[in-house]
């Protein structure tokens, strides 16, 4: 009875010594997974979000990995990417996909409010810390009126960046009329409703504010409306496909507005590329310029181009900071437990190639507002030129 | 609402409506021929769009020179398609070829992410930033363009139709294939040539939309959605019928957008075809019987 006491003794033993040994054990690799657009009308941002996810992963492992102290050792980033197709249920699929059958120690978000908010909702009930971007930071929080836990956002803030334009023109000559084109999306919902607010504060007077569903091709009727009311500023919040529509057809109708801003549409590359001279004195909102003097910002542009032999976006420097800060975490946190990654990164505060991070504080919060300024097609390039402190080329106006 | 503001919504609806009869007129062909719905037919106009990027920026020619390339290039492909990959599955009936359709559908949706990447495009050309004045109301340039190319080109097909054996040929399979077969009609070839002219027409409607619009890999739904209102309002394999689908849908979306805002514009398109569905299921212009 003794020597069988005995022996069951020294196999529970064996075993939990087993079982200490695997525990300390380092992982073979830690997972991030990321659900991004590669097709479909928000193909633009998710090859930028893309590239951005994937440099910052590489540089981390090209010095081995990521430092876990629990373990004592780096372990290297297995960087999982799946294609949302533009499409907020897919998002939701690759992100349960990334959890449930890749393992997915950690996420990042994809682009713009639909698509982020869709994956992060997995996120949350999954419990794994994402990290987003190019999700404007209100119609972010807006989405989860009981509070984010797991998901973190660094963008901008609507309300600041509503007031760009407007402020962006107070050094100018105009009759102050607006005219708003706002898509049905999130985004065009809250920042429809913020320069509305915003435009008689900063003197400004919404003459005319056209509201239409996302894909919407024919503005026709749109444009003689505003053209009527006699807006010389028009300000667009929609998709690329759905802006170059309205531009072209703006010019096609003899609307010539003396400035144009087209957020989120007129930001990527194919803005210009399509457009070609007409793309020359739009605006967008902009919250990153490789001149702004960010730490590594300039290298990350010439590494971009050299990469992809296309015109860099600011959507590659947020994307880029996502999975630094993501990372920064883990490694603050020094395992790969969720919740202690989760804290880490609610404790950041330095300055990265986007600028200075840190999270708002208080229940459900979880983001950082990125500054914002204006930007301008000059030359098939985006020059900053508001405000002064910050600009790197003169405002042309009115448009050519 | 200003009477200005509907007469203007009207007559820009009724020009664009050229490029739906356009877009729409392969559909109707291959429909009103086989009864077969080519659910790929979007994908054909998207193919056309990116052909003729292709073309205009690598040899920097205006896409209305590349569409004269475009043509012979897409009727030989739609030739083969039908011949190779869809006429073995006619005679089991519908369900086979409609699958074809939609797995070519897919397949041609990825292909185009593959060559062309998922990022938007256009068709640069002088046109898409004129424009006409008609009854005082600027009109775009390129939806006049539209509305006469849409003219000509089922005044041609109508023509070829009528005119020519072949044409005759394929209205003799129309009415009846197996009489026709009978009758020394290879109505296999028939059936090609049917899916090779929607194809070509396919090419001309992809560019306007390039054109005028800009254009993604997955693009080609929606104008297959809008292609069907063309057609059931014209009734089905109808040519003049397609002409005027889509100009009546071009116009009741202009003049819905203007009573009920842009917004609706789709949605005005939408109503119209289930209440001619309901009402005229053989279309405005169809057959009775023909369904």
């Amino acid at each position: 009875m003794k020597r069988i006491l005995t022996i069951v003794l020294q196999i529970f033993m064996i075993t939990a010594f087993a079982g200490a040994l695997h525990a300390q054990s380092a992982p073979k690799e830690v997972v991030i997974g990321a659900s991004v657009p590669k097709n479909g009308v928000l193909a633009a941002f998710g090859s930028y979000a893309g590239w951005g996810y994937k440099t910052a992963v590489a540089e981390t492992n090209a010095k081995g990995g990521v430092m876990l102290k629990k373990y004592g050792k780096r372990v290297p980033i297995k960087l999982v990417v799946y294609d949302d197709e533009s499409r907020p249920e897919l998002a939701t699929k690759n992100i349960e996909r990334l959890v449930i059958k890749d393992g997915a120690h950690a996420l990042l978000g994809s682009a713009t409010p639909p698509l982020v908010i869709s994956g992060a909702v997995v996120a949350e009930r999954e419990r794994i810390p994402m990290v987003a971007a190019l999700s404007p930071i209100r119609a972010f929080l807006g989405a989860n009126k009981a509070g984010w836990k797991w998901t973190w956002n660094m963008f901008f803030d609507e309300l600041e960046m509503t007031q760009q334009q407007f402020l962006t023109l107070n050094s100018v000559k105009s009759n102050k009329k607006v005219a708003l084109f706002t898509d049905n999306g999130q985004d065009g919902v809250v920042m429809g409703m913020l320069w509305g607010k915003n435009a008689p504060k900063l003197g400004y007077e919404i003459v005319y504010h056209a509201k239409f569903p996302v894909g919407t091709s024919e503005f026709g009727d749109l444009i003689r409306r505003a053209k009527q009311a006699k807006a010389e500023i028009i300000i667009a919040q929609m998709i690329t496909p759905d802006a170059i529509a309205l531009w072209k057809q703006m010019g096609a109708l003899n609307y010539k507005p003396k400035a144009a801003f087209f957020e989120k549409g007129g930001e990527p590359v194919v803005w210009a590329k399509i457009l070609g001279k007409s793309a020359e004195g739009t605006m967008v909102a902009g919250y990153w310029h490789p001149d702004l003097g960010y730490p590594g910002a300039k290298e990350l542009r010439a590494r971009f181009e050299k990469d992809t032999g296309e015109l860099y976006s600011q959507h590659i420097a947020d994307a880029y900071a996502a999975a630094q800060v993501l990372i920064d975490g883990m490694e603050r946190a020094g395992s790969i437990d969720p919740a202690a990654i989760n804290n880490a990164i609610g404790k950041t505060d330095k300055t990265y190639v986007v600028g200075p991070v840190k999270f708002t504080e208080g229940k459900g919060k979880r983001s950082a507002a990125l500054p914002t300024f204006m930007l301008q097609w000059q030359n098939g390039d985006l020059e900053v030129v508001h405000p002064k402190k910050w600009a790197t080329k003169k405002l042309i106006y009115p448009l050519p | 609402m200003s009477f200005y503001t509907v007469s203007a919504g009207a007559l820009n609806g009724l020009m664009l409506g050229g490029l739906y009869a356009c877009m729409a007129l392969g559909l109707s062909m291959v429909f009103g021929v086989m009864r077969f719905v080519n659910v790929a037919h979007g994908e054909l106009l998207v193919l056309a769009a990116f052909l003729s990027f292709v073309f205009s920026t690598a040899f920097g020619l205006h896409p209305f020179i590349v569409v004269l390339i475009l043509i012979p290039i897409l009727f030989v492909f739609g030739y083969v398609v039908q011949r190779v990959l869809i006429n073995p599955l006619m005679s089991a009936g519908l369900e086979p070829s409609l699958l074809t359709a939609f797995g070519l559908s897919i397949i041609a949706q990825n292909l185009f992410v593959e060559i062309w990447g998922g990022n938007t495009k256009s068709l640069n050309n002088n046109f898409s930033e004129m424009n006409v004045t008609l009854l005082g109301i600027d009109v775009p340039m390129l939806y006049v363009i539209s509305f006469f190319v849409g003219i000509i080109v089922t005044l041609g097909v109508h023509l070829f139709i009528t005119r020519t054996y072949t044409g005759r040929a394929i209205r003799a399979a129309t009415q009846d294939a197996a009489t026709a077969m009978v009758m020394g009609i290879n109505v296999n070839r028939i059936y090609a040539i049917t899916a090779a002219i929607g194809a070509a027409t396919a090419a001309l409607g992809g560019t306007l939309i390039g054109m005028t619009f800009s254009f993604t890999p997955t693009t080609g739904f929606p104008w297959l959605l809008k292609g069907f209102v063309v057609v059931v309002l014209g009734g089905m394999g109808n040519i003049f019928g397609t002409l005027a689908g889509g100009l009546l849908l071009g116009l009741s979306e202009g003049i819905g957008a203007a009573f009920v805002g842009t917004g609706y514009r789709d949605m005005v398109g939408f109503v119209i075809f289930l209440l001619v569905l309901m009402f005229r299921p053989n279309g405005l212009f169809g057959l009775k019987g023909s369904e």
